[in-house]
């Protein structure tokens, strides 16, 4: 039997019907069309469906729909300030802590996430935060440089982090 | 990949849970953070009827301190474990093991009470709950009763609990003076989980010497268990680099185990000795410096 | 004229163009592609690996909710074979051709269905009876056909048997490297879809014009009549070099169904259907003087391949380049096994490296010279088959500077002499030679009558940074500003351009887009030629430069016009010209040079857990000119991670009785992660190539090529174990 559920997803309100069993990534990218969440592997290791919800990151593919009733979610479509890149963004371009892009925008969820926690991070402490997110391209090593150029961008303007 | 079909409740108090539970005959599955049960169903290896998800419920998730030791509801993630300033001073055995489990986003989603209810041989928090001493509180028609963590789990993903019963919170000692944690940990490269790992709550007598030790072994057999062998050698004896090698030898005794791609039988015993001696090495060190 | 100068485009740092859209989930992949009325497909695959199909039973499928059509080879068309691919040999052989099963994940069946679900579910309903036959698995297998040579390539000169009898020292070793799978993170994913005999796929391809050509004969149909669109890629690393049978599938499906179809990969499947590195056996003997010099080389490469497909590969290509050795044979041969087919991955040749450096390593220990040392006394100062002068070479400076910045000069040459606390230390190096082409390209470039700039070619972007250089590349030479150049590539009805792999990309589009640049300024001149209100009228081509939006003389950048002032006075919208390369080595009086590259790797094992740490790797490279700094060495790094991938982690395993893959999921099969990476550092060294028309030669591939020896080398100076198979597994070090 189907549900409905409400949740606002990038500061928006939607309300869907869907079957238990439906995903929330192929909520997101099928019922949604925000196709900026990523499936890569469908066993919870490679990060790139990962998605902030009620504050936190979590890998949407090990999530159900109705999971998120009553939610908040925040996907990579809605991370940049009205047309104004968050600094993890500018951060990803400037520093080139991305290639091919598949797994871009749950690097920047999981940053997000790492920056939320700990404004300051170390080199070795963004390594760990982003174990759960795999890159085949870059060799992480840029990654790891735009979390820094983010963290240190947020700190000179604490306002620059703040969504919405 | 798709779950077959389900349908889904959201109850809001642990009795509507368990009547939900009840009236499917134990074939509904009790649904938390998820990342046990999901990805078991997206692999069809579990089919339930019905999923209850009792992360609607209040009060089942939080830190309080009770009884000597900490009372933790059942939803509680692994990362408000690991965060928890409670749970740092008075069981940092648990954080240090909350820390290590899985990534980020997993232990965002992922439940105490979740990983130890499904029983994963190769879990960490079923390890460190062993070693502190624990207990599960489980609610189902006839009440409440306690497990004793020694009593959990049984084997291979399969628990204490009867197919009718909810976790609803667990209980674990508090580390009181001149005790001391570690959690040690070698972990499967890309799912995170145990290869072998190894918990240990140590306390010292005022001269030095083992008052006690619990040390629990995770990832090596069918589950997690404790290394009594491993106490046995340790009790009584001054906790000198050579009684603890010597100690760490008994890591596996009676340990069903097991070996696949990442690790055959015998490097797990020998992976399980390594960080036994480790673990126990690291816990001693904090217990000494511990007043 | 405008010229490529060694101080214009050599390195601008320019950030991707491609970056905003990368960095907000904008950029379309063929995943994300939909169409009002698209329905989904799902593969049905083999579970033997040897044998017939007896009879599928797809009633319950085709019965079952949604299901528009299940395709198996009893009511399939037949399709045509694809042709034959340069570089590549044959396609892969077209699907559902017969009841014949050639490996364990064969596509066997298509379903397709209204919604993904459906089309899931029903895949699940189609039942097969199998009558299988004993497989044949496993390299040393010696009931697998063996193809001798399959591809001419073996290289011989002198006579490597008679110097290899009486060489004073003589190494004769074999090496083993596992299969390795691709595993681009993004999923490959085809969405087709047929207007009348019209098709337009959207498809995970790292070569368009191939793809359009391979479908195109497929389906018989003319190749104006297929269009092939991938604006972006999530990855290809060789994956996408060929338009596989599933791909050809799903345009069959929307065929038959009459609506547009989308197929995903499951990941599992991404080991099965797109290629993968092939396992690999090596014999390798070397003959020595007392004093370090090579004086035979004898190298035998085996790789498997699959029962029926071709893959021009050979492990050892570059044996015969790599150094100054006067006698040298080398060996090629395929082992047919029932296994899905091999293809390219990154880097293929690093198999050869890793052998012939670990060799020289070994060598190095028994003459007691230091390995750095051993390489400069076999230096191959000119292409050592050929004689020729190369067309460029800078290794020499590539093992200085290295070795410098490495500090290979602290190493204690014996073996476990550098300890840290718990942690053994050892220090390794290895050299690299390695191929690359420059392969026919074409390019339209044209410019608009607001003054941008429009770039068009059937190249694409896997993620290596083709937007980017393309479009600073234009820039430059149109004397534009970046944010003028619009670069559209990753479709087949552009300009046909080689495959974004083999490390030739940005080197053959570079050049066409050169080409064309010049062309264009040659065409604003004769829009000029007869125009006397033009200060430029009656000038030549290698009169004028361009800069700042505007044509202007060499000689007085004060007498010229802008583009958009003669456009506009002559009412031309646009103005095109065509450019393109046609790469001859023959004749040129020097050997085209591929990139050369020196490693140098510092590992910690902890003994006790027979763990293995890379603590860093220094690379210094030399790939000609570099046109973008910042992707250049996003490209080593990211390689070289590759290659700490195949050295320590990366096996494909294929089950020796059913011939499954036993670890296709990203739980079992192990790319490194985050923590796996040391500290990396990447130089550039060299000058521009000579035979490159913008200097550059390609980088693609190079930064993983050497990195195994490198470690292995190290891995022997900390604990005097040799590792001579990959992955480095614990038992060997425990």
């Amino acid at each position: 039997m189907t549900r409905i559920i409400t949740l606002r997803v990038n500061g928006k309100s939607y309300e869907n019907e869907v079957s238990p069993r439906l995903l929330l990534v192929h909520y997101l990218r099928d019922v949604l069309g925000l196709t900026g969440t990523h499936i890569a592997c469908d066993t919870s290791q490679c990060g790139a469906c990962t998605v902030m919800f009620n504050g936190e990151s979590v890998k949407s593919c090990t999530m159900l729909a109705v999971q998120a009733d009553g939610g908040e979610v925040k996907t990579v479509e809605g991370l940049a300030t009205n047309g104004k890149l968050h600094p993890l963004q500018q951060g990803f371009w400037e520093k080139h802590g991305l290639q091919c892009g598949f797994c871009t925008p749950g690097m920047l969820m999981s940053s997000l996430n790492l920056l939320q926690r700990n404004p300051d991070p170390t080199p070795d402490e963004i390594r760990h935060a982003l174990e759960g997110n795999l890159c085949r391209c870059t060799g992480y090593q840029n990654i790891v440089a735009a979390v820094q150029w983010a963290a240190q961008e947020m700190k000179a303007k604490p306002a620059a982090g703040v969504a919405e | 990949m798709f779950p077959v079909e389900f349908e889904y409740e959201a109850p809001t108090t642990v009795e509507e849970a368990i009547r939900l539970l009840a009236e499917s005959g134990g074939e509904a599955k009790i649904l938390a953070g998820g990342h046990s049960l999901l990805p078991m169903l997206k692999l069809r290896l579990a089919q339930p009827p019905l999923v209850i998800d009792i992360g609607r419920i209040a009060g089942l998730s939080g830190v309080s301190e009770q009884d000597g030791g900490l009372r933790i509801g059942a939803t509680t993630t692994e990362t408000a474990i690991q965060d928890s300033e409670l749970v740092q001073r008075l069981c940092p055995l648990l954080s240090e093991t909350a820390a290590h489990i899985g990534d980020q986003q997993v232990r965002n989603r992922g439940t105490i009470g979740g990983t130890l209810a499904h029983g994963d041989p190769a879990a960490d928090m079923t390890a460190a709950v062993l070693a502190a001493g624990g207990s599960v509180t489980v609610q189902g028609p006839n009440g409440e009763r306690t497990i004793p963590a020694d009593d959990l789990f049984l084997d291979m993903m399969t628990t204490a609990l009867e197919p009718d019963e909810v976790l609803t919170s667990v209980w674990v000692q508090t580390e009181g003076p001149r005790t001391g944690s570690a959690y040690e940990k070698f972990a499967n490269a890309a799912s995170g989980y145990a290869i072998a790992g190894v918990a240990s709550v140590i306390t010292l007598a005022a001269d030095g010497t083992v008052a006690r030790a619990r040390i629990a072994i995770t990832g090596v057999g069918s589950k997690a268990t404790r290394a009594s062998g491993v106490e046995a050698a340790l009790q009584g004896k001054r906790a000198d680099d050579q009684t603890i090698a010597a100690a760490a030898e008994h890591a596996v005794e009676g340990v069903d185990l097991i070996g696949d791609l990442h690790a055959d039988e015998s490097y797990r015993e020998h992976l399980a000795k390594v960080i036994a001696r480790r673990s126990i090495q690291r816990a001693v060190g904090r217990a000494a410096t511990k007043s | 004229m405008t010229v490529v100068t060694a101080n214009k485009l050599l390195g601008d740092p320019v950030d991707r163009v491609d970056g905003p859209l990368k960095v907000t989930g904008a950029a379309p992949y063929p995943s994300d592609v939909t169409y009002p009325g698209l329905v989904h497909a799902v593969l049905v695959q083999s579970t033997i690996a040897a044998g017939t199909i007896r009879s599928i039973d797809a009633a319950d499928a085709e019965a079952a909710p949604g299901v528009l059509a299940v395709i198996t080879h009893e009511n399939a068309p037949a399709l045509a074979e694809g042709p034959m691919t340069p570089l590549l040999g044959p396609a892969p052989p077209s699907p559902l051709k017969d009841n014949r099963i050639l490996h364990h994940g064969q596509h066997v069946a298509i379903v397709v269905a209204e919604t993904l679900e459906q089309a899931t579910a029903a895949a699940r309903l189609v039942r097969i009876d199998y009558e299988e036959t004993a497989p044949v698995l496993g390299i040393d297998n010696p009931e697998a056909a063996v193809l001798r040579n399959p591809w001419g390539l073996e290289t011989q000169r002198g006579d490597a048997a008679a110097a290899l009898a009486s060489a004073e020292v003589v190494y004769d070793e074999t090496f083993a490297i596992a299969a390795g799978t691709n595993n681009p993170l993004g999923l490959f994913a085809t969405v087709a879809r047929w207007e009348g005999d019209r098709l337009i796929v959207h498809e995970s391809t790292q070569w368009p014009t191939m793809a359009r050509q391979t479908l195109a004969t497929v389906f018989n149909v003319p190749e104006n009549d297929v269009q092939v669109l991938v604006p972006y890629l999530g990855g290809g690393f060789g994956a996408g070099l060929r338009t596989w049978p599933h791909a050809i599938l799903t345009a069959l499906a929307a065929r038959l169904v009459d609506r547009p179809v989308k197929l995903v990969l499951t990941r599992p499947q991404m080991f099965t259907s797109v290629g993968h590195r092939a396992e690999t056996t090596q014999r390798l003997r070397l003959g020595a003087t007392r004093a370090g010099r090579l004086v035979a080389i004898d190298h035998v490469g085996t790789s498997t391949l699959g029962a029926e497909a071709a893959n021009m590969e050979f492990i050892s290509i570059e044996t015969g380049a790599a150094y100054a050795c006067p006698n040298v044979a080398t060996h090629d041969r395929q082992v047919r096994l029932n296994i899905p087919s091999p293809g390219w991955m990154r880097g293929p040749g690093s198999e050869g490296n890793f052998a012939i450096e670990s060799a020289l390593d070994e060598l190095s220990y028994t003459l007691g010279i230091d390995p750095l040392e051993l390489r400069l006394r076999n230096y191959a100062e000119v292409h050592p088959q050929s004689g020729l002068p190369w067309s460029s070479k800078a290794l020499r400076e590539c093992y200085r500077v290295g070795a410098e910045r490495f500090g290979w000069t602290r190493r204690t040459p014996e073996i476990g002499s550098m300890r840290e606390g718990n942690w053994l230390v050892g220090y390794g190096m290895a050299g690299v030679t390695f191929g690359g082409a420059q392969l026919p390209c074409q390019v339209r470039v044209s410019i608009r009558r607001d003054g941008s700039a429009h770039v068009r070619s059937a190249a694409t972007d896997i993620g290596t940074g083709t937007y980017t250089v393309a479009t600073q590349l234009a820039a430059e030479l149109l004397g534009l500003d970046i944010g003028q150049v619009r670069v559209e590539i990753g479709d087949s009805d552009l300009a046909p351009a080689p495959p974004s792999g083999g490390s030739s990309l940005a080197t053959s589009l570079g050049g066409a887009i050169r080409d064309a640049a010049g062309n264009l300024l040659r065409a604003f001149l004769n829009v000029l030629a007869e125009d006397h209100r033009s200060p430029l009228q009656g000038r030549r081509r290698d009169d004028v430069t361009a800069a700042d939006g505007r044509i202007h003389l060499v000689d007085d950048p004060s007498v010229g016009e802008t583009y958009s002032d003669i456009l506009a006075r002559h009412e031309l919208d646009e103005l095109a010209a065509d450019g393109e390369i046609n790469p001859q080595a023959d004749g040129a009086g020097m050997a085209p040079s591929g990139p050369f590259a020196a490693r140098f790797a510092e590992v910690r094992i902890d003994a006790e857990l027979g763990l293995l740490r890379v603590a860093r790797i220094v690379s210094a490279v030399d790939a000609g000119r570099i046109l973008n700094e910042k992707l250049a060495r996003s490209q080593i790094i990211g390689a070289t991670v590759m290659g700490i991938g195949m050295t320590m982690l990366e096996e494909t395993i294929f089950d020796p009785g059913s011939g499954r893959i036993a670890n296709a999921t990203f739980g079992d099969y192990l790319i490194p992660v985050n923590a796996d990476v040391p500290d990396l550092d990447v130089v550039f060294v060299g000058e521009p190539d000579r035979f490159s028309p913008i200097g550059s030669k390609g980088l693609g591939e190079v930064g993983i090529v050497g990195v195994s020896a490198a470690i292995a080398n190290a891995v022997y100076h900390a604990t005097g174990r040799r590792i001579r198979s990959l992955p480095i597994t614990i038992d060997q070090l425990l």
